[in-house]
């Protein structure tokens, strides 16, 4: 759990981001009735499928979109009705940032900085440090971890309240996943910001996310927190026979295999008092189980 | 030359102008999956476009079922099923056309087997190749790979942006291929979970050098992350040690025998069974900056 | 495996072969022209056949699908070779085409027999074979770079002059930019005649042929993908 301090918390009583009955309709698919938080000071991941809506999720909140129902609000406002001012809170770092090409990351700070009221040069400057990325090379010539990496400083330096990551860590090795989760988890334990990462690389989430939120075909499956997570969500192994009615109606999705059952439930501590005594083994489930087993039925 | 390996380098050097790859040396043997694994820029790429004769070596052997992948590139070839990370097909035809065009390349090619696949993968065969998402094309890149009966797959970064769901079904799918048929994989991932669900081999590849190849089990045996205060970890015998990282948190140390270090780290030291993700992090060894 | 690479190139490269029907709509108009030339007509429309190999390589290069060819399990030489068998045969069939246009449309000034003698089928095939020859290594080595551009300009060109000397009759400054070409090209046509010179010509021509594919094999090879 990200270490906030207990003043911050109790004092911000209003979440910094919240999606309340949020809807999009596009030709083929819509996002329907969407609703989710993230207070201030915690970091918050958006997970699902591919086509599921975090990317309209994300652009909706960046009023790239509009909404067709519900409230967006970010640090209490619309990011419709105050869209600048909502926009210079807000710090995006996009799946695979394309900046302007040719200008060198000093050239970039200088043209974006100017967008941004509290764009601080010196920390910018030092953060290009921090993070070891040549401030005169043209954008186009930096890899794809030196491009996140250099967003991420963008985003930092204008010391965005609410940090939104689109896939930020695909295809990047461990070694820069780790720095930078660990970097985002400074950020926010000064309970100032926030950040919100939509991610394939559940795994980055389980040491990470604070608040879990999963999307499938344009709806919130899940919202939870870690710890509610952990409780309440468990994985049971078993022989066939675990599938009988009374543990069936406890699951919510499990696979089948010739010789083992393996389900998911989301009543962990009635699914053990039901199966205490009996040949099964109930553990936790991470993220990518909860993703995996949840709705199905084979 | 070993006769039950499925892919062998040996001593492979390629030199670029800044950048070079410096014998190296590993084997997968048949029927087993190792993971290529290795920071961004180690050379893992340049490995498998050395294996695939992509790019010429400059000094070396590298022998797939025994034969070298040079001289004998054609038969090589015809064995081996491959999905890179940029996909490499024509953005404007179709799926159909494409797998009529280049399925004709393999004498073992199948197309039931394609059709299979593509009805499982629901691939939508009429559609332009660069209309799809990343995703779909990359299940369009493992359909053709799969469908000539190959008998060496090598995969370059496979399941990089397909979602966890699909990464799990794929790689299910890949272990029950290899126990069914006996097939061979190379894949170079960075998702560390993919590599506990399906390597047997582990080879770790920085800075142009193979710094390991060992199977995933005695390397989660046998090494350890030892954590704890400068003065406890100075303890440790430099010989073992393979990394050290100054996080947030304290520094951590990777050592490649874990009971020398339990016996030699001071009290203050903890001593823990690493993950894959604990060793790929720390054998990369940068320095952190303070946060 | 050089009939499936030849099949793969006409499966993916479609729009370029119907794209060739404007241009010879443009022939066929261009005949009606009064002393149209039309033995450059059928000359430049082999160039034109002869650079689609080229321009299908530079696509292949954009898509970067030479890296996955060059996995499969085809020789590279045997790739190079394929290309040289698409230039040939497109140049060869795009002269067929512009000389049946020549020889069959009722506008034209000129009978099959005076087409299809044999200086002017050779003249196409000297055209044909050194655009592949010249060409070819260049698109195989450095794919994508300033070869589209070229051909992109060549093909515009070609079918502009064309446009221009067909419509508004010959004028000075074109007349002297093709004048000297044109009076070498038609040298060589009339020594043609003579047998001698003319099997001379084609050994020429497959030699040239022969080192530029050899050039392309080293060049290839060598290539780091």
């Amino acid at each position: 759990m990200t270490p906030v301090p207990a003043i911050v918390r109790d004092g911000m009583a209003e979440p910094l981001l919240e999606f309340r009955n949020v809807s999009k309709r596009y030709p083929d698919f819509a996002l329907d009735d969407v609703s989710f938080s993230l207070p201030r000071g915690y970091i918050g991941g958006l997970i699902g499928p591919n086509g599921a809506g975090k990317t309209t999720i994300v652009k909706l909140l960046l009023n790239l979109v509009g909404r067709d129902g519900g409230w967006i609000t970010v640090a209490g406002l619309d990011p419709v009705d105050d869209e600048v001012t909502v926009k210079r809170r807000i710090g995006f770092v996009h799946e695979v940032p394309s900046y302007y090409e040719h200008l060198s990351l000093d050239a970039i700070g200088r043209v974006v900085g100017r967008f941004y009221l509290d764009w601080d040069r010196a920390l910018f400057a030092s953060l290009l440090r921090e993070f070891d990325l040549p401030a005169r090379s043209r954008f186009g010539s930096l890899s794809r971890g030196m491009r996140t990496k250099g967003a991420l400083a963008l985003a930092l330096a204008h010391r965005a309240e609410l940090l939104v990551l689109d896939e930020p860590t695909a295809g990047l090795d461990p070694v820069f996943r780790r720095a930078l989760l660990e970097r985002l988890s400074a950020y926010v334990a000064e309970g100032r910001a926030s950040v919100l990462i939509s991610t394939h690389v559940t795994s980055d989430l389980e040491r990470l996310a604070d608040f879990i939120t999963y999307v499938r075909a344009g709806r919130v499956v899940l919202s939870a927190t870690r710890d509610e997570l952990a409780e309440r969500w468990a994985l049971v192994r078993g022989g066939p026979a675990l599938l009988d009615e009374e543990t069936r109606g406890l699951l919510a999705g499990y696979e089948r295999s010739a010789h083992a059952v393996t389900g998911l439930t989301s009543d962990a501590p009635a699914l053990r008092r039901l199966l205490s005594g009996r040949d099964a083994v109930v553990e936790r489930a991470t993220l990518e189980d909860i993703m995996f087993y949840m709705g199905r039925s084979c | 030359m070993t006769p039950d390996c499925a892919l062998e380098l040996r001593g492979v050097t390629k030199r670029y102008r800044r950048f070079a790859l410096a014998d190296v040396s590993f084997s997968v043997p048949r029927g087993y999956v190792c993971g290529l694994v290795g920071p961004n820029g180690a050379g893992k790429t340049t490995i498998i476009k050395l294996i695939m004769n992509l790019v010429r070596r400059d000094a070396g052997e590298i022998t797939v079922f025994g034969l070298d992948n040079r001289r004998d590139e054609v038969a090589v070839k015809s064995r081996i099923g491959f999905v890179y990370d940029s996909p490499g097909f024509w953005e404007d035809r179709t799926l159909e056309t494409q797998r009529r065009v280049l399925g004709a390349f393999y004498p073992a090619w199948n197309d039931r087997t394609f059709d299979r696949l593509a009805a499982e993968f629901e691939l939508p065969m009429r559609q332009t190749f660069g209309k799809l998402s990343r995703g779909t094309k990359m299940k369009f890149a493992l359909a053709m790979a799969l469908a000539h009966d190959a008998d060496l797959l090598i995969l370059d970064e496979p399941t990089a942006g397909l979602d966890p769901v699909f990464r799990r079904e794929f790689l299910q799918r890949l272990s029950g291929l290899l126990l069914d048929e006996g097939k061979s994989v190379l894949f170079s991932t960075h998702i560390t979970s993919d590599l506990d669900r399906i390597a047997d081999y582990i080879t770790f590849v920085n800075r142009g050098a193979v710094a390991f190849s060992l199977p995933r089990t005695e390397l989660l045996d046998t090494w350890a992350v030892v954590r704890g205060d400068e003065p406890a970890l100075r303890l440790l015998d430099p010989a073992i040690v393979r990394g050290r990282r100054k996080g947030r948190f304290g520094t951590e140390v990777l050592v490649s025998d874990a009971r020398a270090a339990a016996g030699t780290a001071g009290p203050a030291a903890v001593v823990d069974r690493p993950t894959l993700e604990d060793v790929m992090v720390l054998m990369a060894g940068e320095p952190d900056h303070a946060s | 495996m050089l009939r499936s690479l030849l099949f793969k190139d006409l499966r993916l490269n479609p729009h370029l072969f119907w794209g060739a029907i404007p241009f010879f709509a443009w022939v066929a108009y261009a005949l009606h022209e009064e002393g149209a030339p039309v033995g450059m007509l059928t000359a430049v429309s082999g160039l034109m056949g002869a650079a689609t190999a080229s321009t299908i390589a530079a696509r292949e290069d954009r898509f970067h699908a030479t890296a996955l060819l060059a996995s499969l399990p085809v020789p590279r030489s045997t790739l190079v070779l394929s290309r040289y068998v698409l230039g040939v045969a497109a140049g060869s069939a795009a002269f067929a085409v512009a000389a049946a246009l020549a020889a069959l449309l009722p506008w034209s000034p000129h009978g099959l027999a005076a087409i299809l003698d044999v200086r002017s089928v050779m003249m196409a095939f000297v055209v044909i074979g050194t655009a592949v020859a010249v060409l070819l290594p260049a698109a195989l080595r450095f794919g994508l770079v300033g070869v589209v551009g070229l051909f992109a300009a060549l093909q515009v060109a070609g079918v502009g002059l064309f446009f221009v000397s067909s419509t508004f009759g010959y004028r000075q400054p074109l007349r002297l930019v093709f004048g000297s070409v044109e009076s070498g090209i038609l040298a060589l046509h009339a020594r043609l005649s003579d047998a001698g010179f003319a099997a001379l010509v084609a050994a020429a021509l497959a030699v040239m042929l022969w080192a530029s594919y050899r050039a392309s094999v080293w060049l290839v090879g060598r290539r780091d993908l």
